[in-house]
């Protein structure tokens, strides 16, 4: 823990800054927020909102949406390394979906999936599977050479090699990629929320900023940036055990080593 | 010569040669390979940096196809089983020492208890006991080699492929890895090729020692060396006039090709 005391000094002096100049001038707050404005907005909604409310809903659509966008993607960009003549045809047609802004989707999202809880996490798993997709097939061509040949050497089917080269050797760049969705989960969220929603945080942050209340917007924005870290920190845990998952998916029961998941080594 | 059909052949080269596209033209680096090796035989191939040795080798394996001639590996021995010991031993780094010495059993079928303690037992052996839940990363070069070798020979293969295998190992684990392995290959019975630049190597394995020139590499003699066939002693061994015989002998051919160059 004493590797983040700079880390918190900062934050504080920073904080203070920001509150003493808002104390100075007064109209800023309108502007900007302070400190305390937020921390005052924060407490009302956590009284009078149901805040908790709200920030679990956002973080079930961001939730839910990473994990169907990120395993499908995943899975998709995998079995294209397996079946190469289908990777001719579907790789490009994927990457050219992935490559245009989601949001030129969100109208025919509404019609299919309704204005509820389905459009966001649509939203969010459509932004999460094409990150994972072109990350996880990049992944399955980059295992190097060699692993896969000394597998081949020693007569292994595809299949084989599949499993215990390809697999477990992309594993880093998968993993990678759901923590760079986890940014894009959220966002596919959020935007979600201004589509069109009766909950979550967007629609706070979206309801305060239309009634010029900065100091709640922000309040509502923690929320997110809370729901951020907490995501990012599970995914940091997941790809630091990526060794230990590996042998999981590729290791035969009966040579599985002493390690745990909690007690690895990298 | 025993045509690619006979019985009696493990492998088989005729008029092998091969060439690599770079930019700038192609480099030639096999021509004119006959060579038939007989179930059983530790081969080995010796020959100076560059002269096609490892290219050889992965033309018998199948990883890369020629460019002349054909090589042929008997298809029943291929489905028995072939293990590679390649030169910086690549095997997989999220697997930990234990698991990736499996992974030859692994290929042919499902391991079982009994397969996991014989592994132990090999690590034993070799003296690798209390590494075998490292990973990858945290072993020597010297200790990955041995994995290596305890994986290909684990699987009971009928064709065994080495290149250069001991070449990262210091000269004292060397000698007594060198007696491990020819007693291993001898009680397996197995069917060898083996790669190397080291004289002494090759007259202490090798029933059949290939003397390779420089790039492109074809064969420049073919010494019989069956007189040690039965000591499994490499420090003795040096010191038998046959030896030293035979050193000079196959440092005769080495040094004619350097001297090409």
């Amino acid at each position: 823990m004493k590797k983040y005391v700079p880390l918190l000094i900062v934050l504080l002096i920073a904080g203070l800054a920001w509150e003493l100049v808002s104390r100075i001038i007064p109209s800023l707050i309108f502007f900007a927020g302070s400190p305390s404005s937020i921390a005052y907005e924060l407490g009302a909604m956590i009284r009078h909102e149901n805040f908790h409310e709200h920030f679990v809903i956002t973080g079930t659509e961001a939730f839910s949406g990473l994990l169907i966008g990120s395993i499908s993607g995943s899975i998709t960009g995998l079995a294209l390394w397996y079946f190469r003549a289908a990777s001719r045809i579907f790789s490009p047609i994927l990457l050219g979906i992935g490559s245009v802004p989601f949001l030129v989707f969100a109208p025919l999202m509404i019609i299919w999936f309704g204005v509820g809880i389905e459009l966001k996490i649509a939203l969010a798993a459509f932004t999460t599977f094409f990150v994972a997709f072109s990350q996880s097939s990049r992944g399955a061509r980059s295992v190097a050479k060699e692993h896969v040949e000394v597998l081949q050497a020693m007569g292994a089917t595809p299949g084989k090699i599949f499993w215990k080269a390809i697999v477990p050797g992309s594993l880093g760049w998968v993993l990678g990629s759901m923590r760079l969705n986890v940014g894009f989960c959220l966002l596919g969220a959020f935007v979600g929320e201004f589509i069109a929603a009766e909950k979550g945080l967007g629609y706070l942050v979206l309801r305060a900023s239309s009634l010029y209340n900065m100091p709640r917007a922000l309040a509502a924005t923690v929320g997110i940036v809370v729901l951020a870290v907490a995501f990012d920190r599970c995914a940091n845990f997941i790809e630091q055990r990526r060794n230990y998952i590996a042998q999981i998916l590729s290791v035969p029961h009966v040579m599985q080593s002493g390690h745990s998941l909690f007690k690895h080594s990298v | 010569m025993n045509g690619p059909q006979d019985q009696h052949v493990d492998i088989s080269c005729s008029g092998l040669g091969h060439e690599y596209l770079r930019p700038g033209g192609t480099i030639r680096v096999l021509k004119n390979i006959d060579l038939n090796i007989k179930p059983g035989t530790l081969c080995v191939l010796v020959g100076p940096s560059g002269c096609g040795k490892s290219t050889l080798l992965r033309l018998m394996l199948g990883l890369e196809e020629p460019t002349e001639g054909t090589v042929t590996v008997d298809k029943t021995r291929k489905q028995e089983g072939i293990a590679y010991v390649p030169q910086n031993a690549m095997l997989l780094p999220w697997r930990t020492a234990l698991q990736n010495a499996s992974l030859g059993i692994e290929i042919k079928e499902h391991p079982t208890a009994a397969n996991r303690n014989f592994l132990l037992g090999r690590f034993g052996t070799y003296g690798l006991r209390g590494f075998e839940d490292s990973l990858w990363g945290d072993l020597s070069g010297g200790m990955r080699q041995q994995v290596a070798i305890i994986c290909a020979l684990a699987s009971n293969p009928r064709i065994l492929m080495c290149d250069e295998p001991f070449s990262a190992i210091d000269f004292v684990s060397r000698l007594q890895l060198l007696n491990q392995f020819k007693e291993d290959c001898s009680l397996l019975g197995v069917t060898t090729v083996f790669v190397t630049h080291n004289i002494e190597e090759a007259i202490f394995l090798g029933d059949v020692i290939y003397v390779l020139s420089a790039r492109p590499g074809s064969i420049k003699a073919i010494h019989p060396n069956l007189v040690f066939k039965n000591s499994f002693n490499s420090v003795k061994v040096r010191e038998t006039p046959e030896f030293q015989e035979m050193f000079r002998r196959v440092w005769n051919d080495l040094k004619g090709t350097e001297d090409h160059i």
